[in-house]
Order: structure tokens, then C-alpha cells, then sequence
């Protein structure tokens, strides 16, 4: 027990009219600055009672001064006080375990305040204007005596928001739904549930897309979430309201739900969607948030005698991601263009420098950490950069149309690229083959 | 006839194509035109417009696109059909055992333009270690993860490339003794033949397959081949034999193979399905009177169309007949029609047939 709200004194217990159980009135003079009081209590059963009374210095109307065991109703009801809300009240009518803060006033449906509580408080509104946030609460119908109180926490906690796919649940216990990059999801759902997993309807919802940091194998970040987090958007029959460029949606969830889709950036990467209630009323949000952006199956170029992977980067530290079968191509066109030309220059080894393939999850392949893609076809892990010029390691000039043929034996196409620099002009030094793993396969970025 | 059609499928792949889009002022880059010392290609400001346009003196395509800077690009493309090949193949049992050997002769007509490079084709199986290579002449064989299995491929890959030279097959050389061998029977497949020319040098990057010029490229270079039919290993004969087996992969192979290659006429195709699936039927049931007479109707049937369709043919894969079939409208190609008897023969061998 506090010391500031000690129980000084308990009176009689009083039966209302409407109960079937034992009623009591008793009396507590709670020490709030230099208020004394006592009131009556309802209480419709005694095990309510006994709640009530395990929170310590309960007011009348089912406030107390302590917050619930290991709630952060402090935090949540801030400088006001959390309250059980029990009985008959009107209006609101709330039901029996609902929980609330409590304005600290209370006054009468003259605008009075109540001599026990005026003290050093402020009566900042009466019925029935109660601020924003808050519901009337007429807590002695005898006497007419109203407070203000707003839901709190026990009743946030009897909701909960989940997302899914429209088809069902969700892609896994992790992951909401997996979509390609610059793709759009299918339909997926937004909806509110009460403690016992039912879904309640109409209720106003908010939707907010971000992508999460460093996801996607891009180490760097400029702009990410502001400026390529992708799109929300309402699913028909489901209406919304979209705002900052699609990274958030509002809408209603009707009978079933907010029925939505999301669009990810062309870049690979993972965007949590955090649901929540607006209306005052807060839900929490359970199971799968992430829709995973990205080609999947790709898996890292292993290291191998016949290759050397170059071209890592801070910001790019994998790029060596392929399809199996770009990877199989990739180890035995290295391998028959090492083994052929150890036989004509058995003194030299011709290992093949193989720079850029795709990322992870492959998506755009910016290198210039811009969000835009001028590696153009590193998108889908079936294509691969071999080193072509005066570098170590290169493809000598005179080997080249030797190497073309080694690699349209395995089935792949390969390109001779001058890159060109950021004001796009050829750069000879920087030629290198890109090499079509597949052919004309998978070679669509967006 | 069915030459023909090939020819038809080359001439569109290779028709020339004109962008109608607007021309753009701007600044661009000649790829043909690069200073060796500096490594700069030549600048330009002019108007530009983006497509692929068919030089008719040279057989060349000017490819010309814009970048991801906003800058052009023009280069030239080389198609690597510039060739005249024939290609021979032949077909035999080794000894008496159940592997067949595959034989090549690639000839490069007098009025070729480029030298042969490139000899590309897939095929079910190829018995380990049996690729023969002609001296200069590199063969590979690559699992595709596909039907029917293994690409396979030959490549010129003389020491004078490693000069940048063009060169392989030149005008009027022919090549001979590219050979595999395979416990798998014949079919007939295409052969991608390809010649060699200039690498394009495609300036900022390639154009991307999901731009006009992008698909456009893409679908020239998807036809930078000369096809030609030939007999290679496709009807993979199950260990321990099955008749049933092989005799539905050669009605598969009659019914979308050579029908897609245009090789067989579509009602004679229909009466060999019909006999196929009696013989498969007669095979399942263990009908070995039916089966041996289901396959003498079908190597009958290919004989009125091929009078020496069982002999045993120099030029297997020759394109002309005999002089008395002269004039005659076939129903089946010929090298189609030698090798469907050819694996049907096998199969009344392995029954202990009496032919």
C-alpha cells in the first residue's frame, strides 16, 4: 500500500436495487492532496470487490491509484488514474471488465465540482463535453455526480489487429506475404479480433508501410523510407484513404475486414506494415507484419578453383546471388574455359573474375547506391559481369571470341559492355562481358 | 518442301524492322568509331532515333538506343548467318553392340560471306568420352536440365582467333569428322549453326529485353543461326528393353517433333500415329505376333515413301533423292524417314525378328 492512499476507514455495505448480489457501502478517506472523502461503492459481486481491493485505494467509481501489475497504465493513463468501470452506468453503458483512466474531476450536471475532489484540480470540461478522447460516465445515478473517463488499457488489450492474405492466413509464421520487386501483392486483410478470436467489425483502422533498414542486401539506406517504401492501396469492396505517397492507409473494416495491397519499390527488401485502431481506440498488433520483396531461390556463387568473385562493396557485400541453374552454367562454363586453356598455355592459370551477378533477393542492382538501376538485367540471378579488361585476371583481348563460344556452348549469351560513367559516356577501361546465364531468361527488371 | 520452311522461319527472324518512333535531339556515341589510343568513342549531337534499321550492302543491323543517362547509343550488329551450310549426318550400328555412332560432315557453300564457328544442338545422351573433336574444333556436352537433356556443341577454336581474327569454316571448306556415340537411338533434331563475326560492343549496357529495341535485339539474336535437321541421339532405349517404351517416344517424337519441324506431312503423320499406338497397345499387352506386325506396316509405310529408306546411305542427311523418286511429292523427309526405320529395325532386332 502506498502511503499517500491510505484506507482510513471502511463503511457499510449497501445493496442496489438491479444486483442480486451483495452490495456494500463503504468508506474511504483517501488522502489526495488535502481531499478526504467517502463514497459508496457498487460492487455486483464479491470477487470484484476482491479485485478492486488488491489494486489498493480504489475510488467509488472503480478508480484506483495503483496501476494493474505489470501494465504500464501509468504510461498510458499518464496523470490520470486507472479505473475498473463496473455496474450500471449511463451513458456509456461499459461491460463488466472494462477498464478506464479517469479524469481527475468530477462534477455535476450543473458544471459543479465535486467537494471532495475539487482541491488543486481543474474542472477543464463537463457533461456532457467531456474531452476528446473520453466518454461521459455518470457514476451515482442518486446524485447525479459525473466523470470523464477514457478506455485504458485492460480495454486496448481486449483487441487485436492481424493481417493476412485474403485467401487465408498468412504466407508463414514470419512473413505476411512474398511478392517480387515492383510487383504487386495479392490481396491480403486487415482485421480486428476480441479476446475470444472474434472478428469485430467496423472498426476505423490505420495502415503504415516501412521498409526495414539495411533489408534486401543494400547496406545503405538514403531515402529509403521516404522516398522507395512502396504503395498501400484499398482493395474493392474495401475503401480507404491513402496519404504520403501510398506509405499509409485508412480505412474501415467492415463485416470482413480492410481489404488491401502492397507494392514494393523495385529494389529487394523486407516492409513491416504496422496496423493499429484510430478512434481512440487501440488495438494490438498480432502475427505476421512483413511482406518480403524479392526473387526467390537465389542462392551465393560458392567458391570454387576455376573462378574468382570479385566486386564486393560496403554497400553491395553479396553480389554473387544466382538461380541454380545460372550457378551450374557459371561453374562449368569456368571450368571448361580454365581446362582448355591450360592446354594451350599450360603456364598460365585462366581463372574467369567474375564481378557482379544479383544481389540476395535480387531486385535493382544500383551500384551507384541511388535506388536506380543502371547494372541493367542483375535483377533476377541469371546474369553475371566477367572481368574483360586490362585488370588482373581479365579475359585477354585475343581470347574473346573464344570465350564468347565456350559460353554459348553452356547456353549462355554473352554481351560485350562498355559501361558507361555517371555522365554516360563509354568507359573503355570498364568493359567486361555480361553474360545472359539463360539466354534470353529471366532477364526482366522493372 | 520442308527446307522450305526453314528459310520462311529465317526470313522473318531476320526481317528488317524500323522504329516509328519520334527522332530526339541529343548527345550520343558511335560504337564502330573508337579512338584505339584513348579508348573515347566518337561524340555526336544529333537527332536520334531509337531502332533496329537493316543495312541491305552490308547485312547489317544499326542498332540505336538511349541509355540510363539519357544518352544514345549507336552500334552494329553482325548476324552470324552469313553462311551457306550443309550438313550430312550418318548413323550406324558400332559392331554388335547397342551403341549407334554419329557422324557430321559440315560443308560451308562458295557463296558463304563468313566462316562456320558454331555447331549447336541437343540431344538425349551421349556415351562418356566418345566426342570426337576435328582438329581446331572444341565439343562440349552440358546438361540442360531440360528436354531432351544434354546440349551439345562444337566450336571452332583455332589459335588464330586469339587474334581477333574471323575465321572456322571458310567458303567451300568442308569439315569432317565430328562424331559422338550414344546407346540412345536417332531422332532428328535441329543443328543451330552459327558463323563467326565482329563481337558487337554495346556501349552503356545492352538494351534491356523490356524495351522495343530490347525485344527487338532479343528476337534477332534468338534466330542468329542457320537451322538444319539432323539425326542425333533422342529415343533413349530403357535398360532392361521395353518396345512399349521406345515406341512411345518415337510416336512423340513423329507427333511434335518432326511435325513442328515441318518434316512430315500431317495426315501421314496421323497414319503413323495410328500404327504407333497399335504397336503400343500390342507391346503392353504382350501381343508379340501383333507388335512385329504393327512394325512391318510402319516400316512399309515409310518404304512407299522412300524406296531405300533401309539402306544403308553415305549421305544420310542429303537433301535429294535417288533419280527415280525425282518429281515425286514425299510424305516424309527422307533422313526423317531413314531414321524412323532405322530405330523401328531395332526394335524387331531386340523382338528377334527375322527381317
Amino acid at each position: 500500500m502506498r502511503k499517500s492512499h491510505r484506507i482510513l476507514g471502511l463503511a457499510r455495505v449497501k445493496a442496489f436495487a438491479q444486483t442480486h448480489h451483495y452490495l456494500s457501502q463503504f468508506c474511504m478517506v483517501i488522502v489526495l492532496g488535502a481531499a478526504t472523502a467517502c463514497f459508496t461503492v457498487q460492487a455486483r459481486a464479491s470477487h470484484e470487490i476482491e479485485a478492486l481491493r488488491a489494486y489498493q485505494a480504489c475510488f467509488p467509481w472503480g478508480g484506483c491509484h495503483r496501476p494493474l501489475p505489470g501494465a504500464s497504465a501509468l504510461e498510458v493513463c499518464q496523470n490520470y488514474t486507472i479505473g475498473r468501470v463496473l455496474g450500471r452506468f449511463n451513458p456509456p453503458i461499459f461491460g463488466p471488465d472494462v477498464y478506464a483512466c479517469n479524469a481527475p474531476y468530477i462534477f455535476n450536471a450543473n458544471g459543479e465540482c465535486h467537494p471532495a475532489y475539487c482541491g488543486a484540480y481543474a474542472i477543464v470540461a463537463w457533461a456532457p463535453y467531456c474531452p476528446a478522447g473520453y466518454d461521459l460516465y455518470r457514476f451515482d445515478v442518486a446524485t447525479n455526480w459525473y466523470t470523464c473517463l477514457r478506455p485504458g488499457p485492460h480495454e486496448e488489450q481486449q483487441y487485436q489487429i492481424k493481417l493476412s492474405l485474403s485467401t487465408g492466413s498468412p504466407e508463414s509464421g514470419t512473413i505476411l506475404a512474398s511478392v517480387e520487386p515492383g510487383k504487386t501483392t495479392g490481396s491480403m486483410v486487415a482485421k480486428v479480433y476480441n479476446k475470444n478470436g472474434q472478428v469485430v467489425p467496423n472498426f476505423n483502422i490505420k495502415l503504415v508501410v516501412d521498409v526495414k533498414q539495411y533489408s534486401g542486401g543494400h547496406q545503405h539506406d538514403n531515402d529509403r523510407n521516404t522516398k522507395h517504401m512502396g504503395v498501400l492501396a484499398p482493395v474493392a469492396p474495401s475503401t480507404g484513404t491513402v496519404t504520403q505517397d501510398g506509405k499509409v492507409l485508412e480505412g474501415n473494416t467492415g463485416q470482413d475486414g480492410l481489404r488491401f495491397t502492397f507494392t514494393p519499390p523495385a529494389p529487394a527488401g523486407d516492409h513491416q506494415i504496422t496496423a493499429s485502431c484510430t478512434d481512440g481506440k487501440n488495438c494490438t498488433p498480432e502475427g505476421p507484419d512483413t511482406v518480403w520483396a524479392g526473387v526467390k531461390n537465389l542462392t551465393a556463387l560458392y567458391p570454387s578453383e576455376d573462378y574468382v568473385l570479385i566486386g564486393e562493396t560496403g554497400t553491395h557485400p553479396n553480389n554473387h546471388y544466382l538461380t541454380n541453374e545460372a550457378t551450374y552454367r557459371t561453374a562449368v562454363l569456368a571450368s571448361l574455359w580454365r581446362q582448355f586453356l591450360a592446354r594451350l598455355f599450360p603456364e598460365t592459370d585462366f581463372m574467369l573474375h567474375i564481378n557482379d551477378a544479383s544481389l540476395e533477393r535480387g531486385g535493382i542492382f544500383d551500384t551507384r547506391n541511388n535506388w536506380k538501376a543502371p547494372h541493367a538485367e542483375h535483377c533476377r540471378g541469371t546474369v553475371i559481369d566477367i572481368r574483360a579488361n586490362d585488370a588482373p585476371g581479365a579475359i585477354p583481348n585475343g581470347f574473346r571470341k573464344i570465350f564468347e563460344k565456350f559460353a554459348k556452348s553452356v547456353g549462355a549469351d554473352p554481351r560485350w559492355e562498355i559501361p558507361e560513367d555517371e555522365n554516360g559516356e563509354p568507359v573503355w577501361r570498364l568493359r567486361h562481358y555480361h553474360v545472359r546465364l539463360m539466354g534470353q531468361e529471366g532477364l526482366q527488371c522493372l | 518442301m520442308f527446307m522450305n520452311g526453314f528459310r520462311v522461319f529465317l526470313s522473318i527472324g531476320f526481317f528488317a524492322s524500323i522504329c516509328s518512333a519520334q527522332a530526339e535531339f541529343g548527345r550520343g556515341f558511335i560504337g564502330s568509331e573508337m579512338d584505339p589510343q584513348t579508348g573515347k568513342f566518337k561524340e555526336a549531337y544529333k537527332d536520334w532515333q531509337e531502332g533496329v534499321v537493316f543495312n541491305p550492302e552490308m547485312s547489317d543491323y544499326t542498332i540505336t538506343y538511349k541509355g540510363v543517362s539519357g544518352n544514345f547509343y549507336e552500334v552494329i550488329l553482325v548476324p552470324a548467318t552469313k553462311i551457306d551450310p550443309a550438313l550430312k549426318s550418318k548413323f550406324k550400328w558400332i559392331g554388335n553392340t547397342n551403341a549407334v555412332r554419329y557422324e557430321y560432315k559440315l560443308k560451308n557453300g562458295f557463296k558463304a560471306k563468313q566462316p562456320i564457328a558454331q555447331f549447336i544442338t541437343y540431344v538425349s545422351n551421349v556415351n562418356p568420352g566418345s566426342l570426337v573433336d576435328p582438329k581446331d574444333w572444341y565439343g562440349t556436352i552440358v546438361p540442360t536440365g531440360k528436354r531432351p537433356g544434354l546440349r551439345l556443341s562444337w566450336a571452332y577454336v583455332g589459335r588464330d582467333l586469339l587474334d581477333d581474327k574471323i575465321s572456322g569454316l571458310f567458303p567451300g571448306q568442308s569439315l569432317h569428322g565430328l562424331a559422338l556415340e550414344s546407346s540412345d537411338l536417332p531422332g532428328i533434331a535441329i543443328v543451330e549453326i552459327q558463323g563467326d563475326r565482329t563481337t558487337t560492343a554495346w556501349l552503356g549496357n545492352t538494351p534491356e529485353i523490356n524495351t522495343s529495341v530490347g525485344q527487338r535485339v532479343a528476337e534477332l539474336e534468338a534466330n542468329d543461326f542457320i537451322p538444319r535437321p539432323a539425326a542425333v541421339p533422342l529415343i533413349p532405349v530403357p535398360n532392361p528393353f521395353d518396345a512399349a517404351a521406345v515406341l512411345t517416344s518415337m510416336q512423340k517424337h513423329v507427333n511434335q517433333d518432326l511435325a513442328s519441324m515441318k518434316l512430315i506431312d500431317p495426315a501421314f503423320a496421323s497414319q503413323l500415329d495410328r500404327l504407333f499406338q497399335a504397336a503400343i497397345d500390342a507391346a503392353k499387352g504382350g501381343n508379340t505376333v501383333a507388335l512385329k506386325g504393327d512394325i512391318k506396316d510402319l516400316r512399309r509405310m515409310l518404304k512407299s515413301e522412300h524406296a531405300d529408306v533401309d539402306k544403308d546411305d553415305e549421305d544420310g542427311g542429303k537433301d535429294d533423292d535417288d533419280g527415280k523418286e525425282k518429281g515425286k511429292s514425299r510424305l516424309i523427309d527422307k533422313l526423317a524417314a531413314k531414321v524412323l526405320d532405322f530405330d523401328l529395325k531395332y526394335i524387331q532386332k531386340r523382338l528377334g525378328h527375322d527381317d
